[in-house]
């Protein structure tokens, strides 16, 4: 469940041997980022690290939302269907997933797989950056900007996050575009459980059909090449997957209620934030 | 999306955190009760008591009690029960306190062997208009680098600032528990939930001494 396979969603896309389209999508969304930047006027992750944010003391009521029910917090209509996928992920990610990656866990190195984990995260940029900028959150979209050239350089092409050492201007979000979607309105529509993926929502469905666009894996490269490069990718990052999943499961007594609150409360506080 | 709820398992943290040096706030009596009692829980986590394996079940039942004095089991059990929680007899109220509280401990506790230095920092404050109540707001730097927003919900009760909910990247326990047992209130009766929860605790437990 829970790990994101990017399967295709049009997986006819990039076919060709040399897509000439893709290449040209690429060259396009360069120039489109290069000039973004140069409008928004770049200053990222210059501050120095370390200080806490200043304190702050506010008064609020929202503090007071215990008498609510929120039995049906989303809707789900498909509740049936959804809980067989849901025991359907379960076995893959707990069974299939969890000992293929301890295997892989025991044969590399940590450096390896940060390495890795920072690679893939430093070229899902365009997805990060041209959500910000749906958003209107220019200065997020700066600082992504500004790590993507840095991590990318003295970084060696993203395998070290020499960014992150930098306090940015504006607290930075890993942002998607069913959060986009959020931003400008739309509701979640009904709760969707997808095979392999996990937890969706109509909307972020339909922001992750989105966000593929925006994925270089998918138009840099072959669809076999896309395919090898995203299956490594989810086998390196299953780690926090099935420790996070474990986690919540451990603790629940009624597992399916307790991932589908906590997918739609951490959702709504990614929005609002 | 999934991985982020890996944080739900940090609740543990609350208690495993080095406060930020340097916050000379005048701190409000809510956040200050908090930050003594996790300074007092770090201590005894690093102490060398706590690795040598003859002494560690004081320790444990030390830290224990720290926790059963900061975080009001009561108040959980209410606002986790809800809008059911006044059907419920006078005893039933006892034994589903009494199973919640084990299966949060079995739940949290074991996970506080995996303290690694992380750090907390305290970023910022909410308090209800009435200001019975206050969410204390830290964020927790794990290892990675990767900070969590993590807030503990307290209100005053006899004196005493209690925690009544966590909030961990915008995930509210309190919210999470309420959405189960309601989807089990629903289809059974509050006897077989107590039940489902004592049990549930017990698998934990069960797991844990493995």
């Amino acid at each position: 469940m829970m790990f994101r396979s990017r399967q295709p969603v049009e997986p006819a896309l990039c076919e060709a041997e040399s897509c000439s389209r893709c290449a040209f999508t690429g060259v396009r969304l360069l120039a489109a980022v290069i000039l973004c930047a140069c409008l928004v006027g770049v200053s990222p992750g210059a501050h120095a690290a370390g200080d806490p944010a200043p304190y702050a003391a506010q008064t609020s009521d929202t503090l007071d939302d215990y008498d609510v029910p929120d039995a049906h917090l989303v809707a789900d209509p498909l509740e049936g269907w959804n809980r067989m996928w849901f025991g359907f992920n379960d076995f893959v990610l707990l069974r299939i997933g969890k000992p293929v990656y301890k295997g892989y866990e025991a044969v590399t190195p940590e450096e390896l797989r940060s390495g890795v984990r920072n690679f893939f995260h430093n070229i899902l940029f365009p997805l990060r950056f041209v959500n910000n900028l749906l958003q209107g959150r220019f200065n997020a979209a700066g600082v992504e900007m500004g790590r993507f050239i840095v991590n990318t350089t003295v970084g060696m092409g993203g395998l070290i996050d020499v960014a992150k050492k930098d306090r940015p201007v504006v607290p930075v979000e890993d942002e998607d575009m069913g959060q986009t979607l959020g931003v400008w309105g739309f509701g979640e529509g009904f709760y969707l459980v997808w095979p392999f993926i996990g937890p969706s929502t109509l909307r972020d469905t339909a922001g992750f059909a989105g966000d593929y666009f925006l994925d270089p894996t998918w138009f840099a490269l072959t669809l076999e090449e896309s395919i090898a490069a995203n299956g490594y990718k989810q086998l390196n990052g299953l780690g926090p997957a099935i420790d996070g999943y474990e986690g919540l499961k451990s603790g629940s007594v009624e597992p399916y209620t307790a991932v589908r609150n906590a997918y739609i409360q951490l959702r709504r506080d990614k929005i609002r934030r | 999306m999934f991985p982020r709820l890996s944080s739900l398992c940090l609740s543990a943290l609350l208690i495993c955190c080095v406060l930020a040096p340097g916050t000379s706030f005048a701190s409000s009596p809510a956040r200050a009760t908090l930050e003594s009692t996790v300074t007092r829980v770090l201590d005894i986590l690093k102490s060398p008591d706590y690795r040598d394996t003859a002494k560690r079940d004081a320790e444990r039942n030390k830290i224990e009690a720290e926790i059963r004095n900061i975080f009001d089991y009561e108040e959980f059990s209410a606002r986790t029960v809800g809008a059911n929680w006044p059907s419920f007899t006078a005893d039933q109220k006892n034994r589903f306190t009494e199973a919640f509280a084990q299966l949060l401990r079995a739940t949290y506790l074991e996970k506080i062997d995996g303290y690694n230095g992380e750090r907390i920092a305290y970023t910022g404050e909410l308090a209800s208009t009435k200001g019975d109540k206050v969410e204390v707001q830290t964020a927790v730097t794990l290892k990675d680098g990767k900070t969590v927003p993590v807030a503990y919900r307290m209100l005053e009760k006899q004196g005493r600032w209690v925690v009544y909910d966590v909030i961990i990247e915008g995930v509210s326990l309190v919210k999470n528990y309420r959405s189960q047992f309601q989807d089990l209130l629903t289809k059974g009766t509050p006897d077989q939930l107590i039940e489902r929860v004592r049990s549930k605790a017990d698998e934990v437990r069960a797991k844990a001494a493995q």
